[in-house]
Formats: structure tokens, C-alpha cells, sequence
């Protein structure tokens, strides 16, 4: 029982403990909390849980540290040296490969002092009861449509402006190597779930219902790839997915898995 | 006249009911620990509701005509603050629609002109293959259109965050300051010198768009517990 749901009987003021997890008033007696489903014997170890920021407040520094990674990446783009369409050296494309690490880090960075700034989001029950292990494996079936698509997609747009299918010039040059898995796909799939799918979902599924909340979490994490202006409705689209994978699944576990095995596939297909 | 009081249990100001419970928790109520609040002199007692009226729910609104009309003020400032931003939406959208249209139309010429440009840097002793020419030209103009039509719908976004943004403040607020920033950084990546073009404009219209985030967020609380009083 909790004190958004309906009531059925007396209980005495000794009986309700505030959840250790999301705070609601429960009654000691639940074997978990309904809402969040932590467990009871934690709630008896912990106090009343902290009282969470203001998710306005929340909010507003989540939309300015989306401004200041889009600074960032700015300045990245306007920084970096154009590659060369032919004839990259080993020694170009690996400079050009650790400028890109470096930016990442410093992006990591960024996104850390995000999370101390906005304060950890409050937790949502997962919004599906399906068992874990087939959610996780109709999600990877769900991310390798989500794949086609966008390779249909780009092979649409590649036709229509008239240009060939190209590999990563820096892929083609020093190979997989595992600094470029660790840029390509580790480091995003980490950063960029924790940035968009942890704080900025989280927070504002505070302040409006959850499928607007993943929708402009994706419009974000869409625009977050100003370096790729022509994918940035595919990625939205990604970014939607990922989205629901950890509504979902209610762990961020999922939608970093998906990330990488998205960004490793799209490796291998374009070495 | 109404019979305040207050749960000892999870705090609920009500009017005495029959049953002598709460209606949030039913705790028994009239034990000696919660004194009924009629006696106490401030707040004063609201008139009784009138007939088809329902009874006003206690902690919703506010209970003194001075802090209604405080009330009531605050929302309407809140209200010209979301009309603000409407209006900002609007003429963001409607200007993206319209520039964007333009370059839509005179991508060819624009991009002849680029071309043309580009080849009277290299000098008149360069030969140009007309094929490949024509080939980047035709890539070229098709990039651009591409371009010029997502920053098209972009504007389309935001007319329709205008239009709807007193019927959901928050996710419209939050999505057009969102696309304002995104949509900025982009085509500053794609054309660095638009990033310093305007730029006080652009910082009032971020500001704007940041307070009426705010704006909403109340508005929306309000909405929300006006609809539950009533």
C-alpha cells in the first residue's frame, strides 16, 4: 500500500516507512515496495529515503549540459583536420585516431561532472513485466531491425546524392584495433547511454509521461551527431529504440550492450 | 460550517467525515492527538459550496483570498511567459521555413556559384574535367536540397511546438529548446561562420526559451492541481 493508491484499511502510524529507494510511504509489512519493488528487508536498514532535487531544477541543468556537449563538439569538428579522401598515412590516421580519443575523454569528463550537477535521477519501475531473458534477446532481435533500417536508410541516401558506399577512412587504414573499438563503440556506448538514456531520460520522465520523455532523449541523443548532419534522423531513431530498451528493461545494462553491438556491427561493414 | 482538521497520520487536512476516518489513509481521527482545526482562528472558514458545487479540495488551492489572488497572478505571469515563447517558436519556425525554402530553390545556383568561385582560385591554366564537374555539381545541389528540406521540417517542429505548447507546456518547451540548440550546432558544424551570425538573437531567444521551461513546469503543476480540485 502505498499513499498514491487506494487505501484498504486502517494503519497505525508505526506501520509506514518511507521506501530506502524512491520514498513513497509504504507499509513495513510489504514484502517490497509496490512501486519499485526494493526489497523489505533493506527498508528496514535504511532511513527515509533523500529528498530529490527539484526536477525542474534537474531538467534545466539536463538541456545546459546538452548545450555545453554541443559546444564541445563544436569545437571538436571545427578543430579536427579534414581527412584526406585518398592517401591517409598510418601516421595521419593515427594522430587523427587519438585527437578523436582525446575528445572523447574530454567528453567522458564533461558527462561526469553532468552527473554530479544533476544529481542521480529518481529510479523507475521497468515498464515491462516479460522475463529478463527474453526481453534482452527480443531487444537484440529489435536492435538488428533497427540496423537494417538504417542501413536501408543510408543506402537511399547514398543513391540519391550520388555517392559510392564508402568505408571509414581511418578503419581502412589502422584496421580494428583495440583503441578504435574502445572510440567507435566502447566509449559511446558507456558516455552517451549514461548522458542520455541515465540522466536525461530519467529526469524527464520527472516532468512529462514516458514515451515523450524517450522521444526527446532520442531528439538529443540525434543531435548529439552534428559530424554526421545527413544520419542525424536515423540516429533519432536509434536513439528511440535505445530509449525503450531501458524503459523497458529498466537497467542501463541493455541499451549499452545494444549501443555497442550496434556501433560494432556498423565497424565490421564499414572496414 | 466546515470541520478542519488534520490526519495524525499522513498529515491530510480534511473536513470531518461521518466515519471519522481519513479519507487518504483511514486513520481514525477524532482521537485526542488531532484537535479539529475549526477553532483555530487562522485560516479563516470558507463558505459552504454552493448547490452542484463540489467542495473545494483542501489542499489544492489556496485557501485566503489574498493568496488566490496571488495565485492567480503568478499563472498569468506564467501564461504571457508561455504566449512569449509561442511567439518565439512561431517566428523561429515560420523564418526556418522560409530561409530554408530559399535555399532549397537556389541550391543550383548557389552551388554554381561556389564552383565557379573554386575554379577561378586554381587560375586560367587549370583544366577542368566537365565530367566529374558536373558530377560533384549534381552531388553538390542534391546535398544541399537535403539539407535546406530537414531544416524545412525543423521549422515545420517548431510551428507545431508553438500550436501546441499551451496544451502540453513542458515536452513542447523542452523540445523546441532542445531542436534550437541542436539545430543551431549543426549548421554551425555545416557553416561556421553562421555560428556568430545573430548571436545576441540567439542568446535572448536560448534565455526565453530556458524561462519558459520554467514557466511550464508551474503552469503545468497548477493545471494539474486545479484539475484535481475540480
Amino acid at each position: 500500500m502505498t499513499t498514491d493508491g487506494p487505501a484498504s484499511g486502517a494503519t497505525a502510524p508505526s506501520e509506514w516507512v518511507n521506501c530506502w529507494r524512491c520514498g513513497k510511504r509504504i507499509v513495513r509489512a510489504e514484502p517490497s515496495c509496490p512501486v519499485c519493488r526494493a526489497p523489505r528487508r533493506r527498508q528496514a536498514e535504511r532511513g527515509p529515503a533523500p529528498e530529490p532535487a527539484s526536477p525542474i531544477t534537474a531538467v534545466t541543468r539536463v538541456l545546459a549540459f546538452f548545450g555545453v556537449l554541443l559546444l564541445v563538439l563544436i569545437v571538436h569538428s571545427l578543430a579536427a583536420q579534414p581527412l584526406p579522401e585518398e592517401g591517409l598515412t598510418p601516421q595521419a590516421a593515427r594522430a587523427h585516431l587519438h585527437s578523436i580519443v582525446a575528445f572523447e575523454i574530454f567528453d567522458a569528463i564533461v558527462v561526469g561532472i553532468a552527473a554530479w550537477a544533476i544529481g542521480r535521477p529518481r529510479e523507475w519501475r521497468r515498464m515491462s513485466d516479460a522475463p529478463g531473458g527474453w526481453l534482452w534477446a527480443s531487444a537484440v532481435a529489435g536492435i538488428g531491425l533497427v540496423l537494417a533500417v538504417n542501413l536501408a536508410y543510408h543506402t537511399v541516401l547514398r543513391g540519391y546524392i550520388g555517392l559510392s558506399a564508402t568505408t571509414d577512412p581511418i578503419l581502412a587504414v589502422t584496421g580494428a584495433t583495440p583503441l578504435l573499438l574502445f572510440a567507435y563503440c566502447l566509449e559511446p556506448a558507456v558516455i552517451e547511454e549514461l548522458f542520455f538514456r541515465y540522466l536525461a531520460l530519467d529526469t524527464l520522465r520527472g516532468v512529462m509521461n514516458v514515451h515523450a520523455a524517450v522521444a526527446v532523449s532520442s531528439l538529443m541523443f540525434g543531435l548529439a551527431h552534428i559530424g554526421v548532419p545527413l544520419s542525424i534522423p536515423m540516429l533519432a531513431l536509434v536513439g528511440m529504440a535505445l530509449g525503450y530498451a531501458r524503459v523497458a528493461s529498466g537497467r542501463l545494462a541493455l541499451p549499452m550492450l545494444l549501443h555497442f553491438l550496434h556501433n560494432f556491427v556498423i565497424v565490421l561493414l564499414r572496414r | 460550517m466546515a470541520d478542519w482538521m488534520a490526519c495524525p497520520g499522513c498529515q491530510l487536512r480534511h473536513t470531518r467525515r461521518p466515519d471519522g476516518l481519513c479519507p487518504r489513509c483511514k486513520q481514525p481521527v477524532d482521537s485526542a492527538d488531532a484537535p479539529p482545526m475549526a477553532a483555530a482562528p487562522n485560516p479563516p472558514p470558507e463558505p459552504p459550496p454552493r448547490e452542484g458545487q463540489a467542495p473545494r479540495a483542501p489542499y489544492a488551492a489556496p485557501a485566503s483570498p489574498s493568496a488566490a489572488r496571488l495565485g492567480n497572478l503568478a499563472q498569468a505571469a506564467r501564461g504571457k511567459e508561455l504566449k512569449s515563447a509561442r511567439t518565439i517558436m512561431l517566428f523561429v519556425g515560420i523564418m526556418s521555413i522560409l530561409v530554408n525554402g530559399y535555399f532549397f530553390g537556389a541550391a543550383a545556383s548557389n552551388v554554381q556559384e561556389e564552383i565557379d568561385k573554386e575554379v577561378r582560385k586554381l587560375g586560367p591554366t587549370f583544366v577542368v574535367d566537365p565530367v566529374k564537374l558536373a558530377q560533384v555539381k549534381s552531388q553538390a545541389v542534391r546535398s544541399t536540397r537535403l539539407i535546406a528540406f530537414g531544416g524545412m521540417l525543423l521549422g515545420g517542429v517548431f510551428v507545431a511546438c508553438g500550436l501546441l505548447v499551451e496544451k502540453h507546456p513542458v515536452p513542447m518547451t523542452v523540445t523546441a529548446l532542445t531542436l534550437y540548440l541542436g539545430g543551431n550546432a549543426v549548421f554551425g558544424v555545416l557553416n561556421p561562420a553562421s555560428l556568430g551570425a545573430g548571436w545576441i538573437m540567439k542568446i535572448f531567444i536560448v534565455i526565453a526559451l530556458f524561462k519558459a521551461v520554467q514557466a511550464a513546469f508551474a503552469y503545468q503543476k497548477e493545471m494539474a492541481a486545479t484539475a484535481e480540485a475540480a
